[in-house]
């Protein structure tokens, strides 16, 4: 065990997650000027139908 | 609390986050005779996603063309389950008190004698079989397609936990168990395991079937169609040291994610 540090690192196998479904949207409503635009929007819309699958 | 029952805690309360019980099954669990809480409960999952669809069909004029019947077509409702001999009967929601939550109207009489929320087709892009509306919906179906990945993602996570959480409970609780009390608890706890799996996987499956009528060939190497035959408990918990677990392998979605190749490059080298 005198070995620790960063070779305990190697156990960290999947510290880089496949991107969720929150990540996603937040990425695709993320626009540079902080507006809402017709990307944003069409994203809001998608993913409310989603959701409401996901419900129903 | 010890360092394993910390963790399965830990995994409980994160399902319970991420899941939401679905209409369609609750309609389907509601005994013969239902209590007056149990239909009230239906009743307030039915207004709510009532006002969740409407709101979605109501705006989906902004950005739909007009659709005729024909136009869409519903997701098939393929019901995945685990194989036979790890079959577990999923824990049913025993609900004693109902969640309150303000916003809820009551069903008015002509809405009530409609098509129920939870029959509708969603006009999401996926959806529409027509590929003359489709070619037309290019940015509306590269931004499901991305939400979808996101979703199975999601929702593979959700199995993996699942199954890593079952076969735990089975290796430890199960196994230890000394009494029928215990026995019991045990399994009352590997059942609702695999309440969770089961959701997840249809969770999965929905999103998957979204991708593939989205048809980008890159998506669906990366998401395959998930098996019922894959959704098995990891035998290297429960049973390692077995005979032939050097040839054993995970299915695929254990083995998912942005850094396939990470794994296979400084993580193999051995420790100076």
């Amino acid at each position: 065990m005198e070995e620790r540090g960063e070779y305990l690192s190697i156990f960290d196998l999947n510290h880089e997650k496949a991107p969720t479904l929150a990540q996603i949207t937040l990425q695709l409503t993320e626009n540079e000027d902080h507006r809402p635009n017709d990307k944003s929007k069409i994203v809001d819309w998608v993913a409310a139908g989603i959701k409401a699958q996901s419900d129903q | 609390m010890s360092c394993y029952s910390s963790f399965i805690y830990f995994l409980s309360s994160l399902e319970r986050i991420s899941t939401r019980s679905r209409l369609r099954l609750e309609v389907k669990n509601l005994p013969l005779k239902a209590t007056t809480n149990q239909k009230l409960k239906v009743a307030r999952m039915r207004a709510r996603l009532r006002g969740q669809v409407n709101d979605f069909i109501n705006s989906s004029s902004t950005f739909l063309p007009d659709l005729e019947e024909g136009d869409l077509k519903p997701m098939e409702d393929e019901v995945i389950t685990t194989p036979e001999d790890e079959y577990v009967e999923p824990e049913e929601n025993v609900d004693g008190s109902l969640d309150d939550e303000e916003g809820i109207e009551e069903e008015d009489e002509d809405e009530a004698a409609s098509v129920h929320p939870e029959a509708i087709t969603l006009p999401l892009p996926s959806n529409i079989t027509s590929k003359k509306i489709k070619s037309s919906l290019e940015s509306l179906l590269s931004i499901e397609r991305e939400l979808r990945k996101g979703q199975a993602n999601d929702a593979l996570e959700g199995v993996r936990i699942g199954l890593a959480n079952k076969s735990l409970l089975l290796l430890t609780d199960v196994n230890k168990s000394r009494s029928t009390k215990q026995s019991t608890r045990a399994w009352s706890s590997v059942r609702n395991a695999q309440s969770q799996i089961l959701l997840h996987a249809n969770a999965y499956h929905r999103a998957w079937q979204a991708l593939n009528s989205i048809e980008n060939s890159e998506d669906l190497e990366v998401y395959q169609k998930l098996d019922g035959k894959h959704l098995v408990v990891v035998k290297d918990i429960t049973a390692a040291k077995r005979y032939g677990q050097g040839s054993d392998g995970l299915a695929w979605f254990w083995r998912i994610g942005p850094n396939e190749e990470s794994l296979t490059g400084e993580w193999m080298a051995e420790c100076k």
